[in-house]
């Protein structure tokens, strides 16, 4: 298998510093502290194209800005996946359809669509984590030919912890060679299927690396053990792809915080692969 | 072309008009000297090797508010942005400033994104750079590939003459030249007293005989100037070619030797030294904020009612919250790290992202960190590690402290800091 | 209209109480923002309101649950947002819900009205009253007058204060100011810094000591002072190595006070650490003992004689050194050196010279001051009696302190500094040394030193580990300034 190229050093953003007015088109609440918002220009349009992988700094005015992945996006609208965390994701949740929201972006690098070609892929993802990886399933799913076996390892805390779970249990697995695994940490009333946290899991399922790539995201935690398993299921650091978090204010490269070696995360990333996080000082650490 | 010193007054006030903000190194109060505004009863500071501010809030102010928002009366929202760039002089940078707004261009004009709040200030900048004489202490420009002579970015270069009475004015740029068009009036063709007739292209002058204050140290290679002065078109040209006295050259007495300091820092993120370094940081952000070149800022805004500001606003590695996610997840909520970052970024990031150190020597830092902690000698101490060195082996010696105090410094102290006179008691 | 403060969060309840009144028209209407006590003051406008009492609407009552939890960033944060004025009111003393709030609230209210007027504001622009429910007639008559006061003053806004932020953060509002003019704050001129005399008797026998005290195991660590590659300047040191106890140094340029260090180094040593302590670091143990940020077994005192430290640029005896009181240790566990002798020296007389000029005078100073501030956050750094885990200005949730820098942040920070600190300043001048700036931070800390002392006889902190400042306790028997 040819080895996986990620674009860095992406700059597309067609809104620089200076967010574009949006209007909240839809909200749905997935769990008790993330809902999706679906945004649109006033003029209802989509407000910028962008590939899978790639954020966007979504402003509930005046509260202030966040960076966000795009976990969708439609004829006329981007989606983002929102939990409610801090101050600024506290006003989003406040809103209602309708809203006015500023919109910049979108930023960064986007998912190696061309390298995962031919390939079986594996994602691997905890909690809000599924929002980033969602972009590139569904742009997988529409070209579901290009790909082979997609298996969905998803977990949370708890049930309510996982999100799109309409999406997981009702529609994604109807659709030809896509496979998903879920678990949850504790074990719960609500709950018939598998408790363990993802790692063990991950090693339980036993994937093979053969032409297959991963796909990680999740919190610190998580992403640690499950690199750790993936490692040791044999996968290479060029085929186990990430996409990072980090704060992040300008978008551009320019305001120095989500600088990590010679890079920063909003411009060159937040994609990468593990082998090259590893040449990145702190990254993996 | 000359300008004498005597005219460089009413040169300024000529300088400064309705539609330009003439900006020169003056007394701000405390201790504090900055570029500031020109008015007839500023105190101004052309003696200072380095103002304690940089220049970069010019370009780069400390708040620079970007764009407002709110609500009309008809409850639209609407978004503003603030494009206030000044036509601004900014008179007697010294080198080290002018290659510290390179640094800056680098960040805020590069690598895809044209920065469109820098952008504007930039362009209208007129950068006016005065070559140095008596370098400080903490200069060590020329040890990070500077020249204290030398501002090639400068749009118009000063440099003072080996007399001291005037100061060799030329252009480095198209735009140095078409602003000095308008110096004419208070600008000599020739200096006064000088007859021989120099050789016919003069674009550097001569390495000065070991001038009056700086000690015989190895004249820097006198890099000539993209555009020099024989090349600026004169508004009266002289019969005669003009002759270009010798200038002062000076190099400074701080040295530290960079040769290889990149590539070892490649190696050591994971180095002991950093603990050792980060002790005695108290995390301030003094050291980020009186560097010329630290951009690091953050965005934030201030609201009234339904209408509001956005701006951004100078930020600094060294705070906690610099890098605090919502969700409480700090990378760097220690000290170490946010010191490791600073200094990584300064020496090693940057270049590898931009091909150049972000350090260029000016000493503001090491000038005004409360605490003493010194950028020159964490250079020093990598140099001393080996490269071989495991990255977790103790490095070879931890300070450059001899055995015994009072403890002269061992490579750099300055040969003038050891006046015979005890110093007076201090009167309660 | 009322709006309820519940927590630090709801400044937007101040903004809209702020918004609400119209802009000031010709002519002038002060905008006012009266923090009024739940269980008094905020029946007794009731009371006036049900009599038809009628008193000025500039007026905008905040309910509190009590005149104690009227935090002074309350106050700065109403004149910030364009309050012409701020009101107080709270229960009579002995009348309080929560039986002591309005002593606290009493205490630190006088103090703080004291340095606001310091700084340049009106006296009349800040007023504390005790108005009880049955008192609407109390409440009325001081709406009035408060409103008139402030009416004949004029809008804040003039005065440098209010919603004018001053500062474009590009150097071009950077009022010239003469220092000269008030003459109190260089240090006197000396031409030429000398060398380095080690004060070799003591010196020699902290290298011995720590050297000893590294070996045998007593200690871990021992903080001092070591060489920097200039001369006349040193930097802290931290040796854990007995062999590395010859790098220590003591000479008249050991400018750092050091106490500071022993809190994070506590938490990374197993063993004690030895402290090289001068009258300033013991006072500092002192203070840090007293707040729980130490323990005394935590350390060992080696005791340094000190008779002042010196500018390693000038030569000049520091500034904080020229005004110290104790160039002893008041605690230490072995002195090494002969005590140096005390001298008697006036610490407040750069004071008294600022309380001397005329308000707008002195208004006209600290904005100048206040326009220099960068906001480094140096002098909380090095400040051994800032020791908060996260300090209000990290609270960006809460959102105390914008990050602008313009002469209104600038001054809510450093008002709220000497706030937080003043009643535990241990007088080490540690801050005004370390700000880059050269920001008069002494005179403002001095000035809430000199009002506690004159108002609750506080003395001098840092001389014994006891938790006894001013601001953490009351007395019945307080001066009232208020009524």
């Amino acid at each position: 298998m040819p080895k996986i190229t990620i674009e860095h050093d992406c700059a597309r953003a067609t809104e620089q510093l200076v967010p574009l007015l949006c209007r909240i088109k839809d909200i749905s609440t997935e769990t008790s502290d993330v809902k999706a918002f679906r945004v649109q220009t006033l003029e209802g349009t989509r407000p910028f194209d962008c590939s899978p992988g790639q954020t966007a700094m979504l402003a509930a005015i005046p509260y202030g800005e966040c960076m966000f992945c795009v976990s969708a996006q439609g004829e006329d609208y981007l989606e983002f996946t929102v939990k409610r965390v801090g101050t600024v994701t506290e006003q989003l949740h406040a809103l209602s359809i309708g809203d006015t929201v500023g919109l910049r972006g979108p930023y960064g690098n986007w998912f190696p669509l061309e390298g995962l070609k031919g390939r079986d892929v594996l994602f691997v993802g905890g909690g809000i984590g599924l929002a980033p990886l969602r972009s590139l399933l569904t742009w997988m799913f529409a070209h579901r030919d290009d790909f082979g076996r997609i298996d969905l390892v998803y977990s949370g805390s708890t049930r309510d912890d996982l999100i799109f779970l309409d999406d997981i249990q009702h529609v994604w697995p109807e659709l030809p060679d896509v496979h998903i695994h879920l678990s949850i940490y504790r074990e719960s009333e609500d709950w018939n299927g598998e408790v363990s946290y993802t790692a063990p899991y991950l090693e339980q399922l036993a994937f093979s690396p053969q032409g297959r790539a991963a796909v990680l995201c999740g919190g610190p935690s998580l992403f640690r053990t499950c690199l750790a398993s993936l490692l040791k299921l044999g996968f290479e650091p060029d085929d186990i792809i990430t996409t990072l978090e980090m704060k992040m204010k300008c978008g551009i490269g320019k305001c120095g915080r989500c600088n990590m070696g010679s890079r920063y995360i909003c411009l060159d990333g937040p994609v990468f692969s593990i082998a090259e996080l590893e040449d990145l000082p702190g990254a993996v650490h | 072309m000359l300008l004498p010193k005597d005219r460089l007054t009413p040169l300024l006030e000529h300088l400064q008009t309705p539609s330009v903000r003439l900006y020169v190194p003056a007394q701000a109060g405390g201790k504090t000297t900055r570029f500031a505004l020109y008015e007839p009863h500023i105190t101004t500071a052309f003696h200072l090797v380095n103002t304690a501010l940089p220049p970069k809030d010019l370009l780069f102010p400390q708040t620079q508010k970007m764009y407002r928002y709110g609500f009309d009366e008809a409850g639209v929202p609407y978004i503003d942005p603030i494009h206030d760039a000044d036509e601004v002089i900014v008179f007697g940078l010294r080198p080290c400033d002018m290659a510290s707004i390179e640094c800056m261009d680098a960040v805020f004009l590069t690598k895809g994104y044209v920065d469109e709040f820098y952008a504007p200030r930039r362009e209208r900048l007129l950068a006016v750079a005065i070559g140095c004489t008596a370098p400080a202490k903490t200069c060590f420009c020329d040890s990070m590939g500077g020249d204290a002579n030398e501002a090639p970015q400068a749009d118009i270069q000063l440099n003072e003459t080996v007399d001291g009475a005037a100061w060799v004015v030329r252009a480095n740029t198209a735009k140095g030249t078409d602003a000095l068009a308008s110096w004419s009036a208070y600008l000599l063709e020739e200096a006064p007293g000088e007859t021989a007739p120099a050789p016919a292209p003069a674009p550097a002058p001569a390495p000065a005989p070991a001038p009056a204050s700086a000690t015989p140290a190895p004249t820097p290679a006198p890099a000539p100037a993209p555009a020099s002065a024989s090349a600026t078109p004169a508004p009266t040209p002289a019969s005669a070619a003009p002759h270009t006295p010798e200038i002062k050259q000076t190099a400074c007495t701080l040295r530290v030797d960079m040769t290889g300091v990149k590539e070892k820092l490649d190696a050591l993120y994971e180095h002991e030294l950093w603990e050792r370094i980060a002790k005695k940081c108290v995390t301030c952000g003094t050291c980020t904020y009186v560097c010329p070149t630290c951009h690091c800022f953050d965005i934030g805004q201030e609201n009234r009612m339904r209408e509001g500001e956005r701006f951004r606003s100078w930020d600094s590695c060294m705070f906690s919250n610099y890098t605090l996610m919502a969700g409480h997840h700090n990378p760097r909520a220690d000290k170490m790290p946010r010191v490791r970052q600073r200094f990584l970024h300064k020496l090693c990031f940057f270049e590898d992202r931009y091909g150049r150190s972000l350090c260029v020597g000016c000493g503001r830092c090491v000038e005004q960190c409360p605490v003493a902690l010194d950028i020159t000698e964490l250079i020093d101490e990598i140099g001393r590690i080996t490269p071989s060195a495991s990255p977790s082996a103790p490095a070879p010696a931890s300070t450059p402290a001899p055995a015994s105090a009072p403890a002269p410094a061992p490579t750099t102290s300055a040969p003038s800091a050891a006046p015979l006179t005890p110093p007076p008691a201090k009167e309660a | 209209m009322v709006n309820q403060i519940a927590s630090e969060q709801d400044s937007i309840a101040m903004d809209t109480a702020v918004g609400e009144t119209p802009l000031p028209e010709t002519p002038f209407e002060p905008r006012i923002v009266a923090f009024a006590c739940h269980w008094c003051t905020y029946s007794g406008a009731d009371l006036a309101g049900l009599n038809r009492m009628n008193y000025p609407a500039n007026v905008k009552l905040l309910r509190v649950p009590c005149s104690g939890r009227v935090n002074p960033q309350y106050v700065l944060t109403a004149l910030n947002k364009g309050c012409d004025g701020v009101l107080v009111c709270g229960c009579h003393p002995g009348d309080c819900h929560y039986a002591t709030g309005n002593y606290f609230a009493k205490r630190r209210l006088m103090a703080f009205k004291r340095l606001l007027e310091f700084s340049g504001l009106q006296p009349e622009r800040f007023q504390v009253r005790w108005i009880s429910g049955s008192e609407a007639g109390k409440f009325r008559d001081t709406v009035i007058q408060v409103c008139e006061e402030i009416r004949a003053l004029g809008p804040l806004e003039g005065d440098s204060w209010g919603v004018d932020k001053g500062g474009t953060g590009d150097g071009s509002c950077v009022p010239v100011f003469d220092e000269a003019k008030t003459g109190t704050h260089e240090p006197s001129p000396c031409p030429q810094p000398s060398p380095p005399s080690p004060l070799s008797t003591p010196q020699n026998a902290l290298r011995e000591r720590a050297r000893e005290l590294l070996q045998s195991g007593e200690v871990s660590l021992v903080i001092g002072w070591g060489a920097t590659r200039f001369e006349n300047r040193t930097t802290p040191l931290f040796v854990t190595q007995a062999e590395e106890a010859e790098q220590l140094l003591f000479n008249e340029y050991c400018t750092n006070t050091l106490a500071k260090y022993a809190v994070r180094e506590k938490e990374l040593t197993s063993g004690r650490i030895a402290l090289a302590t001068r009258g300033c670091e013991s006072r500092a143990v002192n203070r840090m003992l007293a707040d729980r940020q130490l323990q005394r077994s935590d350390l060992v005192l080696l005791g340094l004689p000190c008779s002042g430290m010196r500018d390693d640029a000038t030569g000049a005896v520091l500034t904080k050194c020229a005004t110290c009181t104790h160039r002893n240790p008041v605690v230490f566990d072995e002195m090494l050196g002969e005590p140096a002798p005390e001298e008697e020296v006036d610490r407040f007389e750069e004071l008294r010279g600022l309380e001397a000029l005329d308000i707008r005078q002195r208004l006209a100073w600290f904005d100048a001051a206040w326009m220099r501030c960068i906001r480094c956050y140096a002098c909380r750094e090095v400040c051994p009696v800032c020791t908060c885990r996260e300090c209000f200005v990290d609270q960006e949730r809460v959102g105390w302190q914008g990050k602008q820098a313009n002469r209104a942040e600038n001054r809510f920070y450093n008002l709220t500094r000497v706030f937080h600190i003043g009643d535990r300043c241990i007088e080490c001048g540690e801050c005004e040394r370390a700000c880059p700036m050269g920001l008069p931070l002494m005179a403002l800390n001095r000035k809430f030193v000199s009002d506690l002392d004159t108002l609750f006889a506080s003395g001098e902190a840092g001389l014994s580990d006891e938790a006894d400042n001013a601001l953490g306790r009351y007395d019945l028997a307080d001066t009232e300034e208020f009524m």
